[in-house]
């Protein structure tokens, strides 16, 4: 490899368990020190594709490069790829101390007692576990076992460190905190990330760049602001925040960054998406849009009625009918103008919604 | 537990440690008491003496001692030897194969001990099943004689103990949790690294269990040695019943029942005292 800003580069990789496909021809590469995340639903093949980057499972066809160097056929510990297991996995029989300096200990040159000792103070000091050394792991709470994993996996200076859905076990306060304390471990580390998740929130808060994952691929790879403005498909757009599926259908290219559609009979200006696909005239086409993008108005060109109203914290959810078609505003602040059985008039501002694919191999969540 | 339900369960209980008192603790007591008695012509009497646990130190049956420890010792090694990987490579196979191995393990136990060893007599006597197949595929020439030998003995002993390893070490086994030999994989051991600091210690409870359960009977099990050993492998525990039945010096056999359950319990104390601290 001789493009060496890449730490992590996967090329073409397959996996087959019997006669399901687990991960389809992927490839992509991960820059040094970003922060990558793995977005998906349970069995769509992160935690496979996880456990080839790391050694735990061969790869089918395909190669995986770490730092330039072909480590396809490497056992897991001749890689320098360390783990956060989605159960910690600490060693029972071990305490504190020892699960952290087990890396160091194991390493094939040992460092003097004094060093290892050094950095497991220092590692415990990194996730704010200093006192905790003599206990054992079954003495700790959720969260610190979680901080625990992290600090024996980052002792031996990893090039990248894989997280599998790390704050799964633990509670929503928690597991908020912990996002920025990782992303902030991340930054001062400087390794990189390859952070697996189902919790869009997750994704879009730590990332430099997310990766949507379904059936063995990617569908999408980007910025969380790529992924949120521009979802490629209709998958994408339900999956990562909350989106409206506008059936559309197409009239014309205004130019290169607006497109013209028909949706419910009036005409909508929106972004033709950057998927490179070219439509005719009088395609169907679904276009996704933010709930907090329809602004209701009392002059506005399209109308709805309004079938729920529930109030979620700091916003306002909408539920409205607009033909056939459902659709979920977001608001702001606490209004109590708006009932169920209103009719309402509201705006799509102009490239508001973004033209995406629908996902034709689905059997269900992605069609309209 | 609350009170009442404590009162209950020690209602329930107390029937069994009567039992234990009554059938267990008792003959202890009278065995380690008739020790200490002075053998006579019909029996013995009370005359305190520790001539008993000289006499132990006299070189025929010291050897006997020395010879059953070793006996105990070789079988207990063959048996971990044996046992331990296989336990451990069954409990980790699919559910499915492990069941279908925990249960071949323990099919032949539906018959009685004395019956299987007799087995081996023909399998093991000169020009038996074992002679007859290795000469027949011309890998010995002349038949072994392995019945009434030392090795057939430890096979016998092997073969009646391998199922206690087996069966302990498949409990531990079969908890084990297989991503915490990942991790260690993951963190940078290589495989024999990541079995000697992970796999075995967390499965070592099932191993000390195993021991216990190989090594205590091993001392005793004089009818394996008689069976398949001829009288040419004398074991304390066939010296204990030869006292007993035929030379009728109780004192002396208690004596070395003594001493016998004194050593039993020093190794299963040093296997138990260790066990705490994990």
């Amino acid at each position: 490899m001789d493009d060496v800003s890449h730490i992590l580069e996967i090329r073409g990789v397959s996996k087959a368990f019997g006669e399901t496909r687990v991960i389809r021809d992927l490839s992509f590469s991960v820059a040094r020190g970003e922060f990558l995340t793995v977005l998906g639903s349970s069995g769509c093949g992160k935690t496979t594709l996880l456990r080839i980057i790391c050694g735990l499972e061969e790869a089918d066809a395909g190669s995986v490069f770490l730092d330039g160097r072909d480590v396809t056929a490497a056992e897991p510990n001749l890689r320098e790829v360390n783990t956060v297991f989605q159960n910690y996995a600490l060693f029972p029989h071990m305490t504190v101390f020892d699960n952290v300096a087990y890396p160091l200990r194991i390493a094939k040159k040992r460092p003097p007692k004094e060093e290892v000792q050094r950095r497991v103070a220092d590692a415990l000091a990194l996730v704010r576990m200093t006192g905790y050394e003599r206990r054992f792991p079954s003495a700790l709470s959720g969260g610190q076992r979680q901080r625990i994993a992290i600090a024996r996996a980052v002792i031996g200076q990893p090039r990248v460190l894989l997280l599998d859905e790390p704050l799964g076990a633990l509670d929503l306060n928690l597991r908020r905190q912990m996002q920025t304390e990782l992303k902030n471990l991340q930054k001062s580390l400087g390794i990189t990330f390859i952070y697996i998740t189902h919790d869009q929130e997750e994704a879009l808060n730590m990332s430099d760049r997310i990766a949507v994952m379904r059936n063995g691929t990617f569908l999408q790879i980007g910025t969380p602001s790529e992924i949120y403005d521009s979802p490629r498909s209709v998958y994408v757009a339900r999956f990562v925040g909350e989106a409206n599926i506008l059936p559309c259908t197409f009239t014309k290219m205004l130019d290169d960054t607006s497109a013209q559609v028909d949706f419910g009979g009036m005409p909508l200006t929106v972004r033709p998406g950057n998927h490179g696909r070219t439509y005719r005239n009088g395609d169907f086409v679904p276009a996704a849009l933010r709930g907090e993008q329809i602004k209701l108005s009392d002059t506005g060109t399209f109308s709805g009625t309004v079938t729920d109203v529930s109030f979620a914290g700091g916003v306002l959810r909408l539920t409205l009918s607009c033909g056939k078609t459902p659709l979920t505003a977001i608001r702001y602040g606490l209004d109590t103008s708006v009932h169920p059985g209103d009719t309402v008039r509201f705006d799509i501002p102009a490239l508001a919604a973004v033209l995406c694919e629908s996902d034709a191999d689905d059997a269900g969540e992605g069609r309209l | 537990m609350t009170r009442k339900n404590r009162r209950t369960a020690t209602l329930a209980v107390l029937p069994m440690y009567l039992f234990s008192l009554v059938f267990i603790a008792g003959p202890l007591v009278y065995m380690l008491v008739l020790s200490f008695m002075t053998r006579d012509t019909f029996g013995f009497t009370d005359t305190f003496t520790l001539e008993n646990y000289r006499k132990i130190f006299d070189e025929v049956y010291f050897k006997t001692f020395l010879e059953s420890l070793k006996l105990a010792a070789v079988s207990t090694a063959a048996v971990i030897l044996i046992g331990y990987p296989f336990g451990l490579s069954a409990a980790l196979l699919p559910p499915k194969y492990a069941k279908f191995f925990r249960t071949a393990q323990m099919i032949p136990y539906f018959v009685n001990s004395l019956l299987r060893l007799v087995g081996w007599i023909i399998l093991f006597r000169a020009n038996g099943l074992l002679d007859k197949v290795l000469m027949a595929l011309g890998i010995t020439d002349e038949p072994l004689k392995l019945l009434y030998t030392y090795p057939a003995v430890v096979v016998g002993m092997i073969y009646v103990l391998l199922p206690f390893m087996f069966l302990s070490v498949y409990q531990v086994a079969e908890k084990l949790d297989l991503t915490l030999v990942e991790a260690a994989r993951d963190l940078g051991a290589g495989k024999v690294r990541a079995f000697l600091s992970v796999t075995l210690p967390l499965t070592m409870p099932g191993l000390k269990t195993g021991i216990i359960l190989t090594f205590i009977p091993s001392m005793g099990l004089f009818f394996i040695a008689s069976i398949l050993g001829g009288n040419k492998v004398v074991l304390i525990g066939s010296l204990i019943e030869e006292q007993l039945m035929r030379a009728h010096n109780q004192p002396f056999a208690a004596a070395l029942s003594v001493v016998l359950m004194l050593l039993t319990g020093v190794v299963c104390g040093l296997l138990m005292k260790k066990r705490r601290d994990v």
